[in-house]
């Protein structure tokens, strides 16, 4: 029998760094960097990652078949030199910012890989936009379908249409830089004051407080959207060729007025802009999918790349009909290149056969990520003298529903850690969604922030239905949907009111989930995928009669979700959750003793 | 940041977290270890009744039996089992430990244990890790110097006396000691290690003419040290209802350094015809090597035995176990 083709992905030198691991087409491994190095969003080449892939498949490096990088560091270099000579000096400054990832770190892949592994394994080479549409259409179980990938930019392609059918890939059009959606949404991002690639969701998250009242300017000014829904910036109001900044002094003046600066206070200048950028996106992401789907005759939809974790928009796709069905890859940021790039080496290069996929998807719920035994759990807690006590699965399930259901803020670590930005029940904080203070004590004595969004809840998927007008299943957390009318509370947004004060407003019978438009982001959870959380809302269906908590990832502000014990317990320690779970192992805070945390762990984290 | 590989253990001082599965990088490129229920690197569980005519070797020593930098599968016990039909090789290897630790855990996890030879292989620089009740150690979790705990044996009238029973908890992160001027470096040795960089091979020369020995506790049969640890291979002896093979596994110092390995051989030579024990000498397998060759069996800078080192040492110690074993 032949030995297994063993595939590492690999993403890195932007943001959020990767490494995933493919055997034989199926997907074995993928973890981000920023999970093992404890710095959000790490771009450094992934050495962890890799490790951790490494020993999730129990294989030496030398039995790789290949490393496959998720782009073209050539076409990358290409254009960064392009725009330099287009740019002459004034394009200096971006040069100096994107030269060294260009042509210094990402011209060295072989020797990072060579060096960390200490092998002769091939390296290969993919495409940014390639890798993402192969993230999203190879783990899918459609053997046909059209792929949208939007992001801000890969090599020269910040848009692509392709379509997917078997194991082949067939690029149809792309746009490319410096017309970029992905960059225009950051662009706004980072006028209202959060960080550019970090701060996005919090833009989708205050759209819904705002009002549109700026789209025709940005659609009259800054981006000329056809009716096939290809674009083109208007690049004079725009930085990011010239400077360091994503605008300019004629974007400022066009949006009334400088930009936010940040941490300072929301305006409801800010909730327009995002209202505004938030009505544009959608348009755009709902012509190209008409347009992909009138020149594929295909109504199934796969997408990927940042702008696909943009779930209003996700949703809206859905609820317009223009498709059928639709698969979005959970890491629809770089991260998720490096699976794309790995699967795809898979199929295109190594010729492994696609086998038909008989269940929801390839990718297994997105738990790919690191777990840890209860030995290694006990291991840690023994040896620090840390109190806990062990109940078994089913035990398990009762008490942290319990737990939620009599107002505790539980942590919840059990089984293999998510792949992508969303925690989905392995590395999740949970609290009770019926509570009028869940929201506001997750807010101030969790993740010590005052946050305009709420959370997300994770719904029984038979469930779903209940609370959400939602057609579909929402594993990942990446679509939103609207809240039902029956559960709505009366509800008025008055715009001087502060948006703290808004969101801890009641709108439904769900308070702690429900956003101040009535929409949620939701993920259903399925027994298949994650018998553990499943069985745990089960017992919370029992004593509450509803099938749904409030899940919001395991971590305090700026940090990454944890991923070890030790960050856990830490994480747990530093806030003023009540119970910790790590595998079966139940930690109650009253019962720990005191903490002595050395660190300044508020300076750890850098903010988005 | 790798996973944390060990636990405390009240008696060990600390074992490998049993089933755990992980990977290790390392600048060999990284190896992945496999755990036993036991808490060892062992690919099988040697609880299970030994297949009938196969026949079972426990093997007993630090990390260069556990195999640090190598994964399971390449270490020697794992070759000596590939080239030998019909030997099951048990590896109770425990890094970082002397062999009070190594007999320590033959009696708490290995001595029921159905076997037909048992291998005490301590690397020669463990008896200077007998008489002490700590071990500085990195930390697997962040890389950090650590104190650990560790059990020991005073010798009180011709006894074996267990101290730090139970073995204390703590592990204590401690700042690099810094070096004392007596313990830098001196002209001489600076331009030794210069012109050993030129010229392969001089250091060694230069040890083997001034007849350095080291650990020096080999020197005497008198030594307190080498008293001690006798003292626990011969406790180890009388408990093992198995036939006993030593096997002193030599320091890359002895291999390629140029220091005499005379005394340490004597010292268990001696010991060896006390108890009735075999008597393994994987060393003449490494001398055997073009010098040049010889440094190419451990990895640049740490110093335990990289894949070839463990050919080496499976060759050498293979063939012997063959004659034991009457292969």
């Amino acid at each position: 029998m032949a030995s297994a083709k063993h595939i590492l992905g690999v993403s890195a030198f932007y943001h959020d760094s990767a490494a995933a691991l493919v055997s034989d087409g199926e997907i074995i491994a993928a973890a981000q960097e920023e999970r093992f190095s404890r710095k959000k969003h790490d771009p450094r080449f992934p050495a962890n990652a890799i490790n951790y892939c490494l020993e999730e498949g129990g294989i030496e490096a030398r039995d790789l078949a290949a490393v496959v990088f998720y782009e073209n560091p050539i076409k990358t270099m290409d254009r960064v030199v392009q725009m330099l000579a287009e740019t002459g000096e004034a394009g200096l400054g971006p040069w100096l910012e994107g030269a060294p990832g260009a042509l210094g770190t990402k011209i060295r892949f072989d020797d990072l890989v060579a060096n960390e592994l200490k092998c002769d394994v091939p390296v290969l080479y993919s495409e940014h936009h390639l890798s993402h549409a192969a993230s999203t259409y190879f783990p899918s179980a459609f053997e046909e379908a059209g792929i949208l990938t939007v992001d801000g930019v890969g090599e020269w392609a910040t848009t692509t249409l392709a379509m997917g059918r078997g194991r082949e890939i067939e690029v149809l059009e792309e746009i490319h830089f410096p017309h970029s959606l992905g960059l225009l949404y950051s662009a706004f991002t980072q006028f209202c004051g959060f960080r550019v690639n970090s701060g996005e969701y919090k833009l989708m998250g205050l759209a819904p407080y705002g009002r549109p009242v700026f789209a025709d300017i940005i659609r009259d000014e800054l981006v000329a959207i056809k009716p096939d829904g290809s674009f083109a910036l208007n690049l004079e109001y725009f930085g990011f060729l010239d400077s360091l900044s994503m605008t300019n002094s004629r974007f400022h003046e066009l949006l009334g007025g400088e930009p936010r600066e940040a941490e300072s206070r929301l305006t409801q200048r800010e909730c327009d802009l995002a209202a505004s950028i938030q009505v544009v996106t959608e348009e755009a992401v709902m012509k190209l999918v008409e347009t992909l789907v009138r020149t594929t005759g295909t109504r199934n939809l796969c997408m990927a790349g940042g702008v696909a974790l943009n779930c209003v928009a996700n949703g809206k796709v859905i609820r317009e009909g223009l498709v059928d069905d639709i698969w979005i890859q959970p890491a629809a940021g770089d991260a998720g290149g490096a699976l794309g790039a790995a699967m795809l080496a898979s199929y295109k290069y190594f010729d492994i056969p696609r086998a038909p996929c008989n269940k929801r998807d390839r990718q297994n719920g997105s738990y790919l990520g690191a777990g840890y035994s209860n030995a290694e759990v006990k291991a840690y807690l023994d040896v620090n003298e840390k109190p806990y006590q062990v109940l078994e699965n089913e035990e398990r399930a009762r008490y942290v529903a319990q737990s939620i259901a009599d107002g505790k803020i539980v942590g919840y670590m059990v089984g293999r850690m998510e792949f992508g930005p969303r925690s989905l029940g392995s590395r999740s904080i949970l609290g009770d969604p019926r509570n009028q203070d869940t929201q506001s004590t997750m807010n101030l004595k969790i993740k010590y922030r005052e946050s305009f969004r709420p959370f997300a809840p994770s719904v029984l998927d038979y469930r779903s239905k209940d609370y959400f007008d939602l057609e579909s299943d929402s594993p990942y957390m990446l679509l939103v949907a609207p809240v039902k009318e029956e559960i709505r509370l009366p509800f008025e947004l008055n715009d001087e009111e502060d948006l703290v004060d808004v969101v801890n407003r009641p709108r439904s019978s769900l308070p702690a989930i429900t956003h101040v438009d009535f929409s949620a982001r939701v993920q259903t959870v399925h027994e298949d995928t994650k018998p553990d959380y499943f069985n745990m809302l089960r017992e919370f269906e029992k004593i509450t009669g509803e099938g749904v908590v409030v899940n919001t990832s395991f971590n305090v502000r700026g940090e990454p979700p944890v991923c070890s014990p030790r960050d856990a317990y830490v994480c747990f320690m530093r806030t003023e959750m009540d119970v910790l779970v790590m595998e079966n192992c139940i930690l109650e805070k009253t019962q720990q003793p005191a903490f002595d945390d050395v660190a300044d762990w508020r300076g750890e984290y850098e903010l988005d | 940041m790798s996973r944390d590989l060990f636990e405390y253990h009240p008696v060990l001082g600390y074992r490998f977290i049993p089933q755990l599965k992980a990977r290790v990088r390392h600048e060999g490129g990284g190896y992945l270890v496999r755990t036993s229920s036991l808490g060892f690197r062992q690919t099988s569980e040697p609880t299970r009744p030994r297949t009938p005519g196969v026949q079972r070797v426990l093997v007993f020593g630090d990390s260069y039996t556990a195999g640090d930098g190598v994964s399971n599968g390449y270490r020697y016990t794992d070759l000596i089992e590939q080239q030998l039909d019909g030997v099951e090789v048990v590896n109770f290897g425990l890094p970082g430990s002397g062999t009070d630790q190594q007999y320590l855990s033959y009696c708490e996890y290995a001595k029921d244990i159905d076997a037909d030879l048992l291998v005490i292989a301590p690397m020669v620089e463990n008896i200077v890790r007998n008489p002490v009740g700590h071990r500085l150690t990195m930390s697997s979790t962040n890389g950090r110097l650590v104190r650990r705990a560790k059990p020991y044996f005073e010798l009180s009238n011709g006894q074996l006396v267990l101290k730090h029973s139970p073995v204390p908890k703590a592990v204590v992160e401690v700042d690099a000691e810094p070096r004392d001027q007596e313990t830098q470096p001196g002209i001489a040795q600076r331009l030794t290690a210069a012109a050993d960089e030129r010229l392969p091979g001089f250091k060694a020369w230069t040890q083997r003419v001034r007849g350095i020995t080291w650990p020096v506790e080999y020197d005497s049969e008198d030594d307190p040290a080498w008293r001690l640890m006798r003292e626990i291979i011969v406790q180890w002896k009388d408990k093992a209802s198995t036939p006993v093979a030593l096997c002193p596994i030599p320091t890359f110092g002895h291999v390629q350094g140029g220091i005499k390995a005379d005394p340490y051989l004597k010292r268990f030579a001696e010991v060896a015809q006390t108890i009735d024990a075999s008597l393994i000498n994987p060393l003449p397998n490494f001398l055997d090597l073009p010098y040049a060759e010889r440094g190419s069996c451990r990895f640049p800078n740490d110093e335990h035995p990289n894949e070839k080192g463990h050919e080496v040492l499976a060759n050498a110690i293979g063939a012997q176990l063959r004659k034991i074993l009457k292969l």
